[in-house]
């Protein structure tokens, strides 16, 4: 049973959203500021018009609490990782040893905004791409609201095949396929326009028109190995494989790229740069980082650069990201190793709750276990000891109390403000779930929905969920069964190509979920941005969205890959 | 009060509902939940409430 899917209802259901993105994108509030209305609203309308218990709506609060947990331990972590990069120079190390490699900035914010960001999201999850790559274009001399933007842009495509197939396994068990083969090939293809639609957009935030142009020979040739490459994985060898197999050759390409005689060159003849710091001088060594006046105020800024020779060289400035690569990798796919790391967890435990209108909850003792020795949070804490130990026997980093103490400040100064912000969003998004509020939202649209309609609206829904959970797997958990439900009862749609579209549109939904928007602008410093960033991805969202939408609804009337 | 530490004493209420929600929910002590439920309302309306409150001279 649901509440009543009518114009009241979904406009309930829909207000904590409005109410969310009005305050954080609108009236640019700091997002834990925003997060708490739409909490709040959230409450309201399932205590009141979504006849929810109070005993229950406190249930689904404690359960939202919990699933912060799995995010504020990225978070903690990865502030931690940046500080101990950052106070050891490695920041400015990277940036000048791959500046001898090519000045190509835009190459650079192709490079690892796109190609490197993709490959952390084929091994990795929970936003750890984001808090990697973000403070890695800071350095590079991207501002801030920008370094946050580019890589939830340019990773979103592998949101479903990375992170080994995790989405699209989640989809897979969620509902029973008719064509497991067509449907991962349909949400391939569409997933391959979204690679293509991230690369154009990453050169169009760098310099506009001018850089896309600029750009397209290498933005073809990335695309076509990510796309075509994870279509062929897809098709030839496992889908759970076929992300990282793309994702991989693609970053492989750069080097090759780098010496390609258009990108040979630096990109300073472009006259537009938005993306790019006017003050940044091109970030050499030696020199004084002042603050940007646009895209945002970064912790990183205002610093001392050390003198070149002080630096460490790449090999040592990469060690933290290969660590993290190589533990990431081992622990996903050595199935013993994966399967004694995962026997240590913990959870708590949670009653059934059912509201006056019949949205039912079953009882999970425990709720969403947690196991922290396979999650990213342990992951990036390895590498950052294992980081910490080489930087400091090698001379790069003095520990003393005072280092230690402020070292512990910058993190929790970041990390609380932020905290709070998650903890707040998804007690938001877990009363909404558990009061039916989303499912409200998810049938409305199904039911004013025509078949031509719907397969435009699908990707809508699945952003929807990303946006709600900051999780594909999520996203496709949640809707998956209504998306395949929906298509059915109207007639005439591809299963292949909805379900297609849900996943992909949960694949770029997290582009502007809040959490991720959190974890990049805590990872760059610029928390309380989170508005100006989102103001970047929610447009490039829709857009994409709609687009595939578009081709959902055109393949499904030619009959590719089959029609119901 | 600095602004950073009301968000401090906002997070610690938060995390505090946590475990009184789950063993007042799981153990019908309706008492410990309510607590919890309390404890989670008033972390939360704090960031927004600062908003208005602060004085600019305590802004961190």
């Amino acid at each position: 049973m649901v509440p009543p899917v009518d114009p009241l209802f979904w406009g309930l259901g829909v207000a904590p959203l409005v109410l969310l993105l009005v305050t954080l994108v609108g009236l640019r509030w700091q997002a834990h500021e925003a997060a708490s209305v739409g909490m709040f609203a959230a409450v309201l309308i399932g205590l009141t018009a979504y006849e929810m218990p109070l005993r229950d709506l406190t249930v689904a609060s404690g359960k939202g609490v919990w699933d912060a947990v799995f995010v504020l331990y990225v978070i903690i972590p990865a502030l931690i990782f940046y500080h101990v990069i950052d106070r050891a120079n490695g920041f400015d190390a990277l940036r000048e040893e791959v500046k001898a490699v090519t000045e190509n900035e835009l190459f650079l914010v192709l490079g690892f905004g796109w190609v490197f960001v993709s490959f952390m999201q084929s091994i990795s999850g929970f936003g750890t791409p984001i808090v990697v790559v973000a403070p890695i274009l800071l350095a590079l001399g991207v501002k801030p609201v920008y370094a946050v933007a580019i890589p939830l842009v340019g990773h979103a495509w592998a949101n479903t095949f990375g992170t080994l197939g995790v989405a699209w396994l989640a989809l897979d068990s969620t509902v029973e396929l008719q064509a497991v083969l067509l449907t991962a090939v349909a949400a391939g293809v569409l997933l391959w326009v979204v690679n293509l639609a991230g690369g154009v957009t990453v050169a169009w935030l760098f310099g506009r028109k001018e850089a896309v142009t600029y750009a397209l020979p290498m933005i073809g040739v990335v695309s076509l190995i990510h796309g075509a490459g994870q279509l062929l994985g897809i098709y030839v060898w496992e889908p759970a494989f076929a992300n990282f197999m793309a994702a991989t050759l693609g970053l492989l390409a750069l080097p090759l790229l780098a010496k390609w005689a258009p990108y040979a060159d630096s990109t300073s003849a472009l006259e537009l740069r938005p993306a790019m710091r006017d003050d940044f001088g091109g970030g050499s060594a030696g020199g004084t980082a002042t603050v940007a006046t646009d895209g945002g105020v970064a912790t990183a800024n205002g610093v001392e650069i050390p003198e070149t020779d002080d630096l460490m060289g790449l090999k040592l400035a990469l060690l933290p990201f290969g660590v993290l690569a190589a533990v990431a990798f081992l622990t996903a796919t050595l199935d013993p190793l994966a399967a004694a790391l995962n026997t240590v967890q913990a959870g708590l435990s949670f009653p059934a709750i059912e509201t006056g209108y019949g949205v039912a909850v079953e009882a999970a003792a425990p709720y969403s276990p947690f196991t922290p020795l396979t999650h990213p949070g342990t992951l990036l804490l390895v590498s950052t000891l294992v980081a910490y130990a080489v930087y400091k026997h090698e001379g790069y980093f003095e520990a003393g109390p005072t280092e230690s103490t402020s070292l512990t400040r910058s993190v929790l100064s970041t990390a609380i403000p932020a905290s709070v912000a998650v903890i707040s969003f998804l007690v938001m998004a877990k009363v909404m779930d558990h009061s039916g509020q989303t499912l409200v939202l998810a049938q409305g649209i199904a039911e004013v929905a025509t078949p031509a309609s719907y397969g435009f609206l699908s990707p809508l829904i699945g952003a929807l969920g990303a946006f709600m959970t900051s999780s594909n797997t999520a996203s496709n958990i949640l809707f998956s069964g209504l998306q395949q439900e929906t298509a059915l009862s109207l007639g005439g749609l591809s299963e292949n190509w909805i379900l297609g579209g849900q996943t992909s549109g949960g694949a770029i939904g997290n582009a502007m979920s809040p959490g991720n928007v959190i974890l990049g602008t805590s990872a760059v410093g610029i928390v309380g941005r989170e508005g100006d960033v989102l103001r970047k991805t929610i447009p490039w969202v829709a857009a994409v969205a709609a687009l595939i939408g578009l081709l959902i609804v055109g393949f499904n009337a030619i009959g590719f890959l089959g029609v119901a | 009060m600095e602004r950073i530490e009301f968000e401090t004493v906002a997070f610690v209420l938060m995390a505090i509902s946590l475990p009184l929600i789950s063993l007042g929910s799981t153990g019908s002590a309706s008492t410990l939940w309510t607590v919890g439920f309390a404890v989670l309302v008033v972390g939360t309306a704090i960031p927004p409430l600062m908003r208005y409150l602060e004085s600019p001279a305590s802004t961190a």
